[in-house]
Order: structure tokens, then sequence, then C-alpha cells
């Protein structure tokens, strides 16, 4: 098998995460919930990975990190706890449905308001529409960090001024570049960023989060077991715990805490630098394929992820012949992002998309590039 | 809640020492997130401070928290490292012992 969805979940992962994960099943108790060695091993492996992704992403410290079971989760707890009755929200057509999905279900209960700033056909973010799409009401712009379709990377530092610009918050999600693309919360003055555990940061599925700048509050959006304060009606309201209720995936944030002491040996630099090598190569292979459309290219960056079509033929054809004839990993279909299919013109088709690792190897790299000039020689 | 004032924790250390003759008295360093405790945890073992994550008694607080218990010859050390840091906790209160060596101890 030849693995290229890594932007789905990374399967490959680094040595040490599944042995941590292994090895704290068998060793670990509840964090918060008891004083024993078990409890206590678990408590300071959740706290260490906050202080690591605190640190990756230039937050505000151990504390402003809560966990979530994916970024999907941390999305909904940032939006539903940041949005109040009257607000208007501003997001863009290259958003994931775990931004769209919140945001409409608000703006259909008619308690908030909504625009969609569009994407060129190129992947592009035209920044003056974003700027002219806020209102005087408008509490936040949750955008995407990167395409989860194109790759394409938007430059969040210029979202966030103009969003500043208006009294409004940022929120941002990083599904995609979490651990391949820098974020610097305190430089570029991003109010929240959502991350998942289990893509680039190599984690287990399960794992993700949030982390809060500091003098934003995000109202918690489940209350219960919170492991102090017991005797109080309410949940409580300092961080991290605010946004956490019920016991914690300890399991996988050590295996999540595993990938990120890989990161950070490896460097984030460095991964992102092989990734989009590796990605490179097998766009510079398959794009000249007659038949073969790539798609984005419009944003400030990349991230390791190629989408194409092949003519007019049906991506999930294309992807099944990948799969059964080839042993080759990919992902067709809409990808949850249906306006940016909208923006690319593929509502119909869908597309076929590589998403690379740097655990990937140029020989699998160009084994996709003979198997895509294959499938398009058979489809024409 | 701000530490406790420095002279009052010593005169609240003395006389849990003069009220329970015979017994060690030993500091709790109390805080409200779990998050707070184990960043303290670290620090204070890092200074190479003895210090262990223990439950905080039904005296010090109602509630399920943990505390940090430590020597209360530590406590101005442990004191300091918290600000230093600016760990936030609810103050420190020094108990008797809360270990009863003859106990059952699945009771």
């Amino acid at each position: 098998m030849i693995y290229f969805d890594n932007a789905a979940t990374t399967m490959l992962k680094p040595p040490g995460v599944a042995e941590a994960v292994a090895a704290a099943i068998g060793a670990f108790g509840g964090v918060g919930r008891g004083v024993h060695g078990a409890s206590l091993d678990a408590g300071m492996t959740v706290f260490q990975a906050r202080r690591k992704l605190s640190d990756l992403f230039g937050g505000p410290g151990a504390k402003r990190v809560a966990f979530a079971s994916n970024a999907t989760e941390a999305l909904n707890v940032a939006l539903f706890g940041l949005m109040q009755p009257g607000d208007h929200a501003v997001t863009t057509a290259a958003s994931h449905n775990s931004v769209l999905r919140p945001l409409f279900r608000l703006q259909d209960a008619g308690t908030a308001d909504v625009s969609v700033v569009p994407i060129g056909s190129d992947g592009s973010l035209d920044y003056g529409a974003f700027d002219a799409a806020f209102r005087p009401n408008t509490r936040l712009a949750a955008v995407t960090h990167a395409s989860n379709l194109t790759g394409d990377v938007y430059d969040i530092a210029c979202l966030a001024e103009i969003a500043h610009a208006h009294g409004a918050l940022l929120v941002v999600d990083a599904a995609q570049t979490a651990g391949v693309v820098p974020i610097d919360m305190a430089k570029d003055r991003l109010d929240v960023v959502c991350f998942t555990g289990h893509k680039s940061l190599f984690g287990p599925q399960g794992t993700g989060g949030l982390v809060v700048a500091e003098g934003v509050d995000v109202a918690p959006l489940k209350v219960g077991g919170s492991g102090t304060h017991s005797y109080d009606r309410e949940h409580p309201a300092f961080m991290p715990e605010r946004l956490e209720a019920g016991t914690l995936n300890a399991h996988g944030i050590a295996g999540l805490l595993a990938g990120l002491i890989y990161i950070e040996g490896k460097g984030i630099d460095a991964l992102r630098a092989e990734a989009l090598a590796l990605a490179t190569r097998f766009a510079d292979g398959v794009r000249a394929i007659p038949g073969v459309k790539l798609y984005g290219g419009g944003g400030a960056g990349r991230t390791g992820i190629v989408a194409l079509n092949v003519d007019d033929a049906d991506s999930s054809l294309v992807a099944d012949m990948l799969n059964v004839d080839f042993g080759i990993c990919t992902r067709a279909g809409a990808h949850c992002a249906p306006l940016m299919h909208e923006a690319l013109g593929t509502e119909t088709q869908g597309a076929v998309r590589f998403s690379f690792s740097h655990l990937n190897t140029a020989e699998e790299i160009d084994a996709g590039i003979r198997a895509v000039t294959e499938i398009a020689g058979e489809l024409r | 809640m701000e530490l406790i004032d420095r002279m009052e924790l010593n005169d609240l250390i003395e006389q849990a020492r003069q009220d329970n003759p015979g017994k060690r008295v030993d500091c709790y360093v109390l805080f409200a997130s779990h998050t707070d405790a184990m960043e303290l945890f670290g620090l204070v073992r890092e200074a190479g401070l003895g210090a262990r994550i223990s439950t905080t008694p039904r005296q010090a607080r109602s509630c399920c928290g943990v505390s940090l218990l430590i020597g209360c010859d530590d406590a101005a050390r442990v004191e300091l490292i918290a600000r230093e840091n600016g760990v936030p906790t609810e103050g420190i209160v020094p108990l008797p012992n809360q270990i009863d060596p003859n106990r059952d101890v699945y009771c």
C-alpha cells in the first residue's frame, strides 16, 4: 500500500507515537481524578502536551490550551462559545464544513448572520473582499489556514489585522497546517487556533483542541465533570478546565505528545520542506499528462496537497482505480469543502486529492505518477 | 485568592505546630486548577525540592481538587517559585500530618 491520504489522517507515524499510546493504556489513570501515580503520570503527560502545543503555536501558555477530540469539535467550542445572538461572522469559501456548518446552524436558528467571502477559481482569496465583508456587529472571522482541498495557504497575519481593524476576533482552523506551517499566535495576533492531532501533528485520532489568546473568553460548549470544585453548581470558570468536561483522552494525548516531541526535534521548516518537495515532484510529474488538470496555486503558499482530475472522469472512479489497481490511497469526492468545489467548478466531478507527508518516499511519488499516467491513458 | 502573607504563613505554621505537639506539620499548596498544580509540581521538583501531588485535605478546602504537599520549611521557596513563574495558587495551608501510620490502608 502507498498512502497518499495524509490530509485526512497521517497513517505513517514517527517512531514513538504508537509506543507512547500503548504504554499509556497500560499505565494511565484519569487526569485530575486522583493523586496516585497512575493519575499523576496521565496528568503530567497532558500538561507537557499543553506546554508543547502552546510553544508550537506561539501561544500564551499551557493553561490556554484546551483539548477536544479533533479540530471539528474545537471549532464548535470556539464558534458556539464566542458567537452571541445578533452577532455576525465572516468566513471564506475555502472553509471546511467544520467551520461552515456551525456558522450556518447559528444562521438558520436566526441567532447570527454569516458572510462567506468567495474564493477564486485558482484557490486565491481576495483580501479586499474579506475586508469589505465586515459589519459593525461582526464578532469574528473564522478562516481556514490552508484549504483541505487544494493545499493553498492563506495569510492569517493579514486576516487577523483586517479582523482586528474591525474590532472582530480571528478564529483559525489550523487542521491542515498545524505541524507543517509555522503558526505564531503572539506575532500574528491570532485569537483562537483550532488544531487536530491526527494529521501533521502525528498523534492518534481523537486528539485535538484549541489555543485561546489571553483576554479572549470562550464560553464552554460542554459542562460536567471537571475533577475540581465538585460542590459548585457551575463548571469551573478558569482555563483550560473551562472548555473541557469529562475525562480527557490521555492515552491519545500521550501519542500526540510523542508526535510533538518528534516535530520539535526535526523542526517544522524541515518537515514542511520535505513534504513540499515530494508534492512538487508529484505535481511536476503529472502536470503534463494529457487530460490531467491540477487545482489551486493561488494561495500565499502550499501544503503537501495536490488535487487533480482526469478529463471529466468521476473523481471517485479515478480514486478507486488508484486503490484497486495500484494500491494507492487517495481521497475523492467533495472533501467536506462544498464552497471550495463551487469555486473550482468541481461540484459534480469532485477531485482526487493526493496529500503527502515527509514520511512518504520519492519512490512512492514516482509510483503515483506512473499510476496517474496509466489511468489517464485508459480513461481517454 | 492571593498567597497568604509571608508573616501570616509563618504564624500559621507555628500555630499548627503548637496545636499539634509531637506531630509533623505539612504544608499544602492549594490550586483552583489541576493544570496549575502540575506546572508547579514540575517546577518545584526541578528546583530540587521535595514535593508530591496530594489529595486536598477536607480541613483545607471542601472540594475534590489536588494540592501540592511540601515541607513547611520549603514553603517560602515554593511560594517564590510560584510567583516567579506566574503560577496562580489559592494559598498555602499548614496542617498536622494527615497520614496515620497505624491505620488500615483499606479502610
